[in-house]
């Protein structure tokens, strides 16, 4: 069983994190709004949480729990802030919501 | 260790990755904010919970109550972030998409 693990199972964790971050980048290269780029910032979080957890059963150290921790509330907070910096009620000029949405009107 | 414990740890080891893979997919997929929104706030978290639960199964004397407050943390912050996303999406009146094409109702930005 420990070797069907080793063998198998975290080369797929490692696999499955690299290709959740490879989307997530991809998102944030090319997604229309400001919004898509912070779900791709949201995806890149979840691949680095998920990246530790990987290592630290790999390696077998119990170490890692707090950063685990600490990128879950580290997500919360930029997206809080981000959150808070958009909800701004003035309308600036040149920004770049709403384009390159194709069928609107 | 003994044997329950890995199987167990392995099975939910696999259900996350599969949850996170469906995530990918649908960040990568969907054609809309909102949609993408929702991929990431339910496939996401609980691709995440399920293997932080297997962490606290295969690893040997693992805290468990780190690996509840680890779990509690992610299911608060991550649906959170996506509700934010998506009022944020709805006040500056970002156009919806439907099976019809785009939608414009009611939004109040637009």
């Amino acid at each position: 069983m420990t070797t069907v693990l080793q063998t198998v199972l975290y080369p797929l964790g490692w696999i499955v994190a690299l290709l959740l971050s490879a989307v997530a980048v991809w998102r944030i290269a090319r997604g229309p709004t400001t919004l898509d780029r912070m779900v791709g910032l949201d995806a890149i979080l979840v691949a680095m949480v998920t990246i530790v957890a990987i290592f630290s059963l790999q390696t077998e150290t119990v170490d890692f729990m707090e950063m685990i921790i600490l990128l879950a509330a580290l997500g919360f907070f930029t997206t809080v802030a981000f959150y808070y910096y958009l909800a701004q009620p003035k309308r600036r000029v040149n920004e770049d919501f709403n384009e390159e949405q194709e069928g609107v009107e | 260790m003994n044997l329950w414990c890995e199987i167990a740890g392995a099975l939910c080891l696999l259900a996350g990755l599969f949850f996170l893979v469906v995530a990918g997919v649908g960040i990568l997929r969907l054609p809309d904010v909102y949609c993408r929104a929702h991929a990431l706030g339910k496939a996401l978290t609980l691709g995440v919970i399920l293997l932080l639960l297997s962490l606290g199964f295969l690893l040997e004397g693992a805290p468990w109550w780190k690996v509840g407050i680890a779990v509690s943390f992610q299911l608060v912050t991550i649906p959170v972030a996506s509700h934010l996303l998506c009022l944020i999406g709805y006040r500056r009146g970002i156009t919806r998409w439907s099976g019809r094409g785009w939608l414009d109702d009611g939004s109040p930005g637009r």
